[in-house]
């Protein structure tokens, strides 16, 4: 499985052109609730995911949380970062 | 037998063609969805950004924490949840109001569209006769089977 943000899944800066540290790709904790809503979940490796990138809970729902630069980066840094993440099936 | 009308929509929505069942999923959680289209008869076309309140909160801590004093997007709309249903209510309900007399038309580039829409004025009824379809709540080219995003304008 690719990590691949969609369009606007990241915000650029405007003024560096770089990827600002505040959004990102959705992740969420509670497997269970998106299995019922008919959603296949995977684990995500934490050990794959690259330092230049952290995760932070973004919005209402305290389960989601956004993978996101650690600081400001060029957007295929970005990509890169997220392609070295690994997941695993729930079993 | 009564006289018989055709039925147009007033405005089209148009989502993007990303925001599948998944990624809807995500966008509830989220708390925004840009690039959300509005488009009336006249040709006059709208990209809204519907944002939630918990994630304006998040969004504009953010900007000040990287010393700006703002958080600005483009037309945008605060809504209770970031969802289809929400999202198609609020615009319903803006159009009433006639929000959109008062808000910046979408800046549209020149295109090959633009051109011909130009010789021949626009509608929607238009748009069909000169070869674009409207499936799946996009706009298509029949001839290149490719979504058109802006529409021609006068």
């Amino acid at each position: 499985m690719n990590f691949e943000p969609r369009p606007h899944e990241y915000k650029i800066n405007k003024n560096t052109g770089m990827v600002k540290p505040t959004h990102g790709i959705s992740v969420f904790d509670n497997p269970d609730s998106l299995e019922d809503k008919g959603f296949i979940p995977n684990l995500l490796d934490s050990e794959s995911l690259p330092k230049t990138l952290q995760i932070k809970q973004r919005g209402k729902d305290l389960h989601h949380y956004e993978i996101m630069p650690l600081f400001l980066m060029p957007l295929n840094e970005y990509k890169e970062a997220l392609r070295q993440i690994f997941v695993t099936t729930l079993d | 037998m009564s006289r018989l009308h055709e039925l147009k929509p007033k405005y089209l929505v148009k989502f993007p063609d990303y925001y599948d069942e998944l990624y809807q999923l995500e966008v509830s959680a989220k708390g925004y969805l840009t690039d959300v289209i509005v488009q009336f008869l006249d040709g006059t076309t709208y990209a809204l950004y519907f944002t939630d309140i918990t994630r304006l909160q998040q969004d504009f801590q953010s900007e000040i924490e990287e010393e700006n004093n703002f958080f600005a997007e483009p037309n945008m709309v605060v809504l209770s949840k970031v969802t289809p249903q929400e999202i198609k209510i609020a615009i319903e309900k803006l159009v009433a109001q006639g929000f959109f007399d008062e808000l910046g038309a979408y800046q549209v580039e020149r295109s090959k569209y633009q051109e011909v829409s130009k010789k021949v004025g626009t509608d929607i009824q238009q748009h069909i006769d000169m070869g674009f379809s409207y499936d799946n709540e996009r706009w298509m080219d029949k001839a290149s089977a490719k979504p058109i995003i802006t529409m021609p304008t006068t």
